[in-house]
Parts: C-alpha cells; structure tokens; sequence
C-alpha cells in the first residue's frame, strides 16, 4: 500500500515536472503582442484611413442592396468636425430636407416637414433605412478601449490571405450603436480589413469589408461593405466618392440649428 | 401689427436680393408632396349630436411644393375635396414665405423674417411647450401645417441657444379649431436651449393678451442604446375655456379662467427586432376634469327629457373643442419597421412583407376609460432614387363605457386610405 503510495506521488511529481514550463510559458507575455501604446498607435492609424482629415466633408453614395438586388441608390454629405461629431445631410431627391447629426454619441434627425428635430435613440439610428447611422464614422481611438487578441491570416474579398492583426474593441460609452467591435487590421499598414459590430445585448448586428484605394499617393478607405445581420439578405455599400478638408462653425453641430435653412446649401 | 410685419418681410426681401446679388447660391431647389385621400367617417347620435346617426365620405388631394433659394425658403400647398354631400372645395395655400440669415454683428445672431412655423415642442404626441399654433398632433390625414407671422432673433453657440421670438397667429389663414387655448394673439416668447452631456434642457417665458405670461420647461435624457426619457411642463397665467353654466337651462360658454398648467412625461424605446414604442402620459388642467364631464353628462340625460333642449345640449359639444379633451392621457404608440420582418425564418423569403409596416395608437382616459383606438398598415409601393410612393391604411375607434368623453365624440368610427408620394 505505500509503495503504491510512493509510486503515486512520485508519478505527481513528474507530471507537475512535465506541466512547469507550460504553465509558466501560459502565463508569460506571447511573443510579439504588442503595448497599449501599440495597439492605441494601431487605432490611430485605423482611424486616418476612415477619417484622414481633421474637419472634412465626403460626399458619400450608399446603395442598399436586399436579397442580391439593388433596391436603391443615395446619396450624402457627411460632415465631421473633427472629434467625432458628424452632421449628413440627406441629398437624394427623395430624401430630400432629411439632416441628421451625431454629437458625443447622440443622435437627432431632422425631417423635411418638421420644424424641429427629434431625438433618436442608437437602436433607432441602426434601424434606419439606408443605413444611415453608419455614414456617421465613429472614431474609434476616442470611443473604444481596444484589447489584442491574435495575430490571424485571414482571406479578404478578393480571395487574397492578409496577416492581420485581431482587435477587440469594447465601448468606453453607453449609449454607442455597438458596444463591442472585433477588428481585423492589416498587419502592415494596420488598415482596416473586417470587423463584426456587436449590440449590447451581444448580438452580432453587422459585418463590414474594407475596401481600399490610393488618394493622391495616400491610403484611404474607399469603401464600406456591411452585411446585416439584424435584417437578413441586406447588404450595403457606402461608397466615399470625394474627401474634402471643410471646418463648419460650432452651430453647424448644435442640433437646435439643425431647422435653419442655411443648411439646405450643405 | 400684421401690415407692420409685411412691411418688415418685404424690406427683408430687398435686403436679401441685394445680399443674393454679390453672393453665388445654389439654383432653386424644390421638393413635392402630394397626397390622395379617401375618408369615411360613422357619426354616432346622442344626447350632445343629436342627429340621426350619419356617415360621410369624402376625397382629398393635395399637393406640397416646397421651395429654397439662398436664405428664403417657401412652402405652398394646393387642396381640393370632394364631399359626397355637398360641393367640391379648393383652396390654395401660402403656409410659408421665410427669410433667415445670419448678421454680421458683434453678437453671433441668426434673424427669421416672414410667415414661419416655429416649433418649440418636446416628444411626440403632447407638447405643452409648443404654443406658437401648435400641431394637430391626432390628425389621420395632415400635411404640413400654416406658418404664423415671425421676427426672432436667434443666438447660436456649439451645444445652445437663445431665441427671442414675436408670433402673430393673425397671419394663418386657416381655422384651429382649438383657438381658445392655443394662441390666437400676438405672443413674445424668450427661450433658451441647452445641450448638457447626456441631457437637453429647455426653460421659456412668453407673454400675450389671451394668457399672459406662461412659464415652461423641458428636459430630455438617453438611457443607454435603446431609450430615451424626456418630460416637460407649462405654466400659464390666465386660459380661456369653456365652462358649464350654474343653471340647467343656460348653455355653455367660453370664460376667462386663472392659471392652467400642463405636463407631460414620455419615453421612446426601440429595439434590435424594429419595434418601437412611444409611451406618454400628459396632464391639462385646462381640459374638463373627470367630475365636470360627469356632471355634464347627468345634466344632458336630464336634459334629453325636456322638449326644445338640443340647442342647449349640442352646446356641450364645446367641451371637445379644448385643445385636450380630458385631463389625464395615456398614449401608447407602437410601430414595427418594414425591414424588421427579416428576423424571422418564417417572413425572410416574403419579400412583400418587407414594404409592410404595421402600427397601433392608443390613446387611452384613465379616470373615465374611455379610448381612442388608431391600427395601420404602412405599404411602401415604389421607391426609387427620386420618387417615393406609400400606401396608408387605418382605421380610428372612439370608444368606451357610456359616460366617457371619447366614446361621446361625433366620430365614431373613421377609417382612411391615402396614397401619399414624393418627387
């Protein structure tokens, strides 16, 4: 009996023996993951391709997409100003008069009939028509707290395999349309390549395809592909046809402007 | 007063061709709304309508021309009806002529000139705030409604605003039916705007001949990604309404009364699915009370006894011409986007549902349970890049126990079907 004692605990031994260095290498850092401050510089980077200029204005043309089949075709100028704040206006002859503005993650929608604008919540932004809330790019340094996950190949649209470096990205506000994003970005250039937008409730709403092209020598995003995932068989691409460094004045972004006509030549 | 605002808008028009003249805008952008309308309404007869129970029909079409030219913008509404019992209408329609512009001054100030509608509501189906011509908010079948004559001048900063408003209701060319309470004088109104994180406050003073001085305040708040709250309350000095008479015999009429207050508290939640709903509960103290509209019913049935009292009785019919008919509401509204119905395996393939959108209003009194019941059906029958079309259906009940006010309206059933585009 205690040799069969002995022979256990010895056989314990060896097993810890054998176990050590595994254990010890699960908790050491893995090779190659980056700092904070490289994963904050990575963002960065992420965020000039989608939002390259300081104040700007983007002429953006969406087509929406249901079932494979083209539905329809809108287009719009999105102001930023910078910090997040986004002011579209509606430009489509039949959306005509329609603004719609985003400050510090609040949503107000202007319509062509009404003299004052109305409150929308995050969930009603997402369920807009032509995917409206998502020409209001969020930038996602200043929104999110980002966290490294892997470095992954993954196969883009064209079929090609891209070294991509996987983050994940948790809302630093309540009241953002996704609390948590999985990002795929170029292990390279740190370019946007995927990314799956979650709710709150955990649900995975949309995916979106980054599409890239060269503007005047420099990277930029071209184009956004989402799948919806909340609306099955829609699929949307926003197009961004011209980037122009603008700066509004203040009240451009106050939504109790958003009645003047002075925003009807926007 | 009116001729002296004319005055103002046409010098402004002067002002402002000669600004256009240095200053490239862009051509003349125009907008169109029309709408096709078939109504038919079931009268209900008692003690109040005492004719026999009717229906009617009726046929509307109007077309909405709106129209922007550097800083003037105008909106012109044509509207004809055809009335199964009476002669066809047509009316052409100014509802606005307006003139803004900012003002190179010291002080960053935005001036609007001319026939306007300004709105200072809060929520969706109650605003107390807004009293320069408020809306017809329980309208089935409306579009736009007509401007007030306007001078207001306007300080902007990134997150707030002063506004300083004159309103001459003079101006509309078309009748409110609520004109007792909703501002038929001339009204100076100071209102100031303010953005505050997660919140938006709103606090205004106002004065005319017909209220006096009213006091107001509003407040509005996001919860998270999926509700918003906001709540609101006005004060005023002095309303008119409409009173019982001490007597039996005598009829009701329109007195000077002291302070009226409203207040009004909502919520707007949406969710992933496309489901929205819009909750809020409004008080009036304007309105007649629970008590008073009891009174008047007992006073009716005892009337209905008497020979040669309907003059008298469908005098009654006045307590419906308040702006709220009872003074505690509870109004649900509920709606489902079209494109929603993807969430299902059972509706994904139907690609006919997904131009469908259904919804429910419910307006309900809870101190006398009487309803006002509204289903729809919203079907979006073209869309293209430049055109829209929609096809509306809905049905409105006015219901409850015998002695509620709702279930004592002259309507008793309406339903609609408007066909209602954009080009």
């Amino acid at each position: 009996m205690f040799d069969l004692y002995l022979s256990s605990k010895w056989m314990l031994t060896i097993i810890w023996l054998l176990l050590l260095p595994t254990l010890i290498q699960a908790q050491a850092p893995i090779q190659g993951q980056p700092s904070n401050k490289d994963i904050a510089r990575m963002l960065q980077r992420a965020d000039s391709y989608r939002v390259p200029y300081q104040a700007s204005r983007s002429v953006s043309v969406v087509q929406v997409f249901v079932q494979g089949v083209l539905q329809k075709t809108r287009q719009y100028h999105v102001y930023s100003r910078g910090n997040g704040d986004v002011l579209v206006i509606f430009k489509s002859k039949a959306e005509a008069g329609q603004k719609m503005l985003m400050v510090d993650h609040h949503y107000w929608l202007m319509m062509p009939k009404s003299r004052r604008p109305i409150r929308i919540t995050p969930m009603q932004k997402l369920l807009g028509d032509a995917s409206v809330g998502d020409l209001s790019t969020i930038v996602w340094e200043q929104s999110y707290q980002a966290q490294w996950q892997a470095t992954e190949q993954l196969q883009n649209l064209d079929g090609v395999m891209v070294n991509t470096e996987k983050l994940q990205l948790r809302a630093k506000h309540k009241n953002v349309s996704y609390a948590n994003i999985t990002l795929w970005l170029d292990a390279t250039s740190h370019f946007p390549v995927k990314a799956d937008l979650y709710l709150t409730s955990g649900k995975l709403a949309k995916q979106v395809w980054y599409q890239a092209s060269q503007d005047n020598s420099q990277l930029r995003v071209a184009s956004m592909g989402f799948s919806d995932l909340l609306q099955s068989g829609k699929h949307t691409i926003i197009n961004y046809q011209q980037v122009t460094p603008i700066k509004l004045q203040d009240k451009y972004y106050n939504p109790a402007f958003l009645s003047r006509n002075a925003l009807s030549g926007l | 007063m009116r001729i002296w605002l004319q005055c103002i808008a046409v010098c402004s028009w002067l002002v402002s061709v000669a600004v256009t003249a240095e200053n490239a805008c862009l051509p003349v952008a125009s907008n169109h709304n029309w709408l096709l309308a078939a109504e038919h309404t079931q009268y209900r007869s008692n003690a109040i309508f005492t004719d026999t129970a009717t229906t009617q029909q009726n046929l509307d079409a109007i077309l909405d021309v709106q129209l922007a030219y550097c800083e003037w913008s105008a909106n012109l509404a044509y509207h004809q009806s055809w009335y199964e019992a009476a002669p066809a209408k047509h009316k052409m329609e100014l509802k606005e002529l307006v003139w803004q512009s900012s003002l190179n001054t010291d002080l960053p100030l935005d001036i609007t000139l001319g026939k306007a509608r300004i709105d200072w509501g809060l929520g969706y189906i109650y605003q107390p705030l807004d009293i320069f011509r408020p809306y017809q908010g329980q309208s089935l079948n409306s579009l736009a409604e007509q401007g007030t004559g306007i001078i207001a001048l306007s300080a902007f900063d990134a997150v707030g605003e002063w506004s300083l408003v004159f309103s001459d209701p003079s101006w509309a060319t078309n009748k409110d039916p609520a004109a007792i309470q909703t501002g038929s004088r001339p009204t100076l109104g100071l209102r100031h705007y303010r953005l505050q994180g997660d919140d938006e406050y709103i606090g205004q003073l106002s004065y005319d001949k017909d209220r006096h001085i009213t006091l107001g305040a509003g407040w509005t708040r996001g919860v998270g990604d999926s509700l918003h709250l906001y709540s609101s309350a006005l004060w005023q000095q002095n309303h008119r309404a409409y009173m019982l008479p001490t007597g039996l015999l005598a009829p009701v009429t329109a007195h000077k009364q002291a302070a009226g207050r409203q207040f009004m508290l909502g919520l707007n939640w949406a969710d992933a699915v496309g489901q929205t709903v819009i909750l809020e509960f409004a008080y009036d103290s304007r309105a007649w009370s629970h008590q008073q509209w009891a009174n008047a019913f007992k006073r009716l049935d005892h009337l209905s006894s008497l020979p040669g009292t309907e003059p008298l009785r469908q005098s009654y019919a006045l307590g419906f011409k308040h702006q709220h008919i009872v003074r505690q509401n509870l109004t649900l509204h509920w709606s489902f986007a079209a494109l929603a119905w993807s969430n299902w395996h059972w509706s994904q393939n139907q690609v006919w549902l997904r131009q469908l959108s259904p919804s429910l209003d419910i307006v309900y009194a809870p101190q006398d349970r009487g309803y006002i019941a509204t289903p729809g059906l919203s079907w979006q029958w073209h869309q293209s890049d430049k055109q829209e079309l929609k096809l509306n259906w809905s049905v409105r009940y006015f219901a409850g126990p015998s002695h509620a006010s709702y279930a004592n309206m002259a309507q008793q059933r309406q339903m609609l079907i408007n066909l209602t585009g954009h080009f």
